[in-house]
C-alpha cells in the first residue's frame, strides 16, 4: 500500500502531529519542574543562611 | 534522561507512527476479518504497543511498591504511584483504540469479549488503587497500604493481560501478535512496543519528580 493511497498520508500527518504535541507537552512539563526544583533549592539555601 | 535521548525517542516513535500509519504492510493475518475496511488493521501498530507498555507499567509499579515495603523510602512510593498513573493512562488508550477497531469490525464498541473484559477489570483494579490512595490522608499509611495493593500487580497484571483472555473458549479478538503476524509487521509492532515502553518510563519519571517536588513544597510550607 503506497504512502499516498487511501488517505494514508493524512493519517500519518495527523498521527505525527498528535505524537509531536504529546512529546512537546511532556518536555514542557519537565522544563517547568526543572525551574521549580531550582527555585526550591535556592529558597532552601536562603532559609539555611 | 538526557536531551539527546529524549529527541531520539521522538525520532523513534515518529518513525513507528509514519510506518504504522502509511508505509508498513497491512496485517495480512487478519485479511478475512478486515475485508470491508482493510486500513483499520493499522490500529495494530498502536493498540498492541500501548497495551504492552501498560502491562510493563503495572509490573514496574509492583516492583517499586516492593522496594517501598522493603526500604520504606518515600521516593519508591512516588515511583510506584507514578507508574500506576501512567500505566492506567496507557491502559485506557489501549481499551479505547481496541473499542474503535471493535466498532469497525464487530459492529459495536463493546462486546464483552474476554480481552475487553479483562482490560475492564484491570482498569477497575487500578482505579480502586487510585481511589484507595485518595481516601487516606496520612502519607505513611497511604504509602504502606497502596504498596501492598500494588505488589498484587505481580500476579494480577499477568493474569489479566495474558492468562484470563486465553482461558475463554471463544474470543473475537485476533490471536496475540507473534502467532499470526508476518515478520515485517511484527518488527514495526515490536519497535512500537519499545518506543511506548520508553515513553512510559519517561512520563513516569516526570510524574515521580512532580510528586517529589510537591511533597518537598509541603514540607517547606510547614
Amino acid at each position: 500500500m503506497g504512502l499516498l493511497d487511501n488517505g494514508n498520508l493524512w493519517l500519518a500527518a495527523v498521527n505525527f502531529v498528535i505524537w509531536t504535541g504529546i512529546f512537546l507537552y511532556v518536555l514542557k512539563i519537565e522544563r517547568k519542574l526543572d525551574q521549580q526544583a531550582a527555585l526550591m533549592s535556592r529558597s532552601e539555601e536562603t532559609s539555611h543562611e | 534522561m538526557s536531551t539527546t535521548l529524549r529527541w531520539f525517542l521522538w525520532l523513534w516513535i515518529s518513525a513507528v507512527v509514519i510506518a504504522g500509519s502509511a508505509t508498513a504492510p497491512l496485517a495480512a493475518g487478519f485479511a478475512g476479518l478486515m475485508a470491508d475496511a482493510p486500513q483499520s488493521g493499522r490500529i495494530v501498530y498502536f493498540h498492541v504497543p500501548i497495551a504492552l507498555a501498560s502491562f510493563v507499567a503495572y509490573l514496574v509499579a509492583a516492583g517499586w511498591a516492593g522496594m517501598y515495603l522493603w526500604k520504606r523510602r518515600e521516593e519508591h512510593d512516588f515511583a510506584s504511584v507514578a507508574s500506576v498513573e501512567v500505566g492506567t493512562l496507557f491502559c485506557i488508550l489501549a481499551t479505547a483504540t481496541g473499542a474503535l477497531w471493535s466498532e469497525v469490525q464487530w459492529g459495536a464498541y463493546w462486546n464483552w469479549d474476554p480481552r475487553q473484559t479483562s482490560m475492564a477489570i484491570a482498569l477497575l483494579f487500578y482505579g480502586a488503587y487510585l481511589s484507595l490512595r485518595g481516601a487516606i490522608e496520612d502519607p505513611e499509611v497511604r504509602a504502606r497500604l497502596s504498596a501492598v495493593y500494588a505488589v498484587l500487580g505481580f500476579a494480577v497484571a499477568p493474569f489479566l493481560f495474558f492468562i484470563m483472555p486465553r482461558l475463554a473458549r471463544f474470543s473475537l479478538h485476533p490471536k496475540p501478535a507473534s502467532a499470526e503476524m508476518a515478520s515485517d509487521i511484527l518488527l514495526v509492532v515490536l519497535a512500537g512496543a519499545a518506543g511506548m515502553t520508553a515513553l512510559f518510563f519517561w512520563m513516569a519519571h516526570v510524574r515521580r519528580r512532580q510528586l517529589s517536588l510537591l511533597a518537598k513544597a509541603e514540607l517547606l510550607a510547614d
